[in-house]
């Protein structure tokens, strides 16, 4: 028998393909967020509330990725934000190859942000590089305030923390401190923001944020 | 699941990495799987039979070593195991580098060359 030494990541392809996207991005000013979370975390309604905030001041552009449909595509675009919609029949993450081959349906020329909103999973994105410069989890109060705990890889990924719908915390037994606290046990460089979309709450510095 | 499409990946690096050995069957696989990967090996191990059928890699073992994440902290200048986070087991540091526990990694393989 003959051992073959190898020695090298087995996602190299997508690892490879991100870093073409991140020279892209660097090339056109384009600073581009990768959003993870559950489905139902709140991801679109946090990207609407945006949207909404900085009507008429953002750049922004966005590629949806979802299992089916493109209700989500239909959100954003009613903000006035260009949005295209990745559908993938099954797959539960996004890769890099897949956001390469939808920026020649966006204007790249035109903007300075680009938000990728990721197949709500809070497993399988984790390891999928999408060429972003800030990775967001977005988490709900609704979800259990140790969901940090549980998902370390997916916490241990991230820059950003939006934890979302903070006017439901006394309805569902939760502290968002304690959440936000769980989150920088498992991550210390978490940059934190505790938002609501309902009530606006939180929602400016996410707008500053994507500026 | 997508450990199938990894599985996948996998099988195609290492058809790669034997391209010398055109005819040549493969035995055994070690894959190294951080702590921190996002990657479930049960179901990487569960996929990865149906992913090699017809490829020469059918019939191969996989073997997976779970990497624990080792971290270096500058605030104390040691190394630690991390467990699942990133901040610094001995002083609390948020500052660490990871140095091993966060990728899947193909180490080594073997063949049978006819």
């Amino acid at each position: 028998m003959t051992k073959i030494d190898v020695k090298k990541k087995v996602l190299r392809k997508n690892d490879e393909a991100a870093l073409k996207l991140k020279a892209i991005f660097a090339e056109k000013g384009i600073k581009c967020f990768n959003l993870i979370g559950s489905p139902g975390s709140g991801k679109t309604s946090v990207l609407e509330a945006a949207f909404e905030m900085g009507k008429g001041s953002l750049k922004c552009a966005v590629i949806e990725g979802d299992v089916k449909t493109d209700k989500d595509m239909q959100r954003i675009k009613k903000k006035g934000i260009p949005a295209v919609q990745i559908e993938t029949d099954g797959a539960c993450h996004l890769n890099a190859e897949q956001i390469g081959a939808m920026l020649n349906k966006l204007p790249t020329e035109e903007i300075n942000c680009l938000i990728i909103e990721n197949v709500g999973n809070l497993i399988c994105p984790t390891s999928y590089d999408l060429g972003e410069e800030e990775r967001i989890i977005v988490i709900s109060v609704a979800e259990g305030d140790d969901k940090p705990l549980k998902y370390p890889s997916a916490f241990t990924s991230a820059t950003v923390m939006i934890i979302t719908k903070i006017d439901l915390a006394p309805y569902v037994d939760s502290d968002p401190e304690t959440l936000k606290n769980n989150a920088l046990s498992v991550n210390p460089r978490l940059k934190v923001l505790m938002t609501s979309a309902k009530t606006g709450e939180g929602i400016d510095r996410f707008v500053e944020m994507i500026s | 699941m997508h450990e199938f499409s990894i599985a996948t990946d996998l099988i195609d690096l290492v058809i790669s990495s034997m391209t010398e050995y055109p005819g040549a069957k493969v035995k055994s696989i070690t894959v190294s799987v951080g702590i921190l990967s996002g990657v479930d090996p049960e179901a990487l191990q569960f996929c990865f039979p149906e992913a090699a059928k017809g490829t020469h890699a059918d019939g191969a073992e996989l073997i997976l070593e779970m990497v624990p994440l080792i971290v270096d902290c500058p605030d104390c200048a040691t190394r630690h195991d991390g467990g699942r986070s990133l901040k610094c087991p001995k002083c609390g540091s948020g500052d660490v580098t990871v140095c091993y526990g966060k990728d899947l990694i193909l180490s080594t393989f073997d063949i049978d060359i006819p």
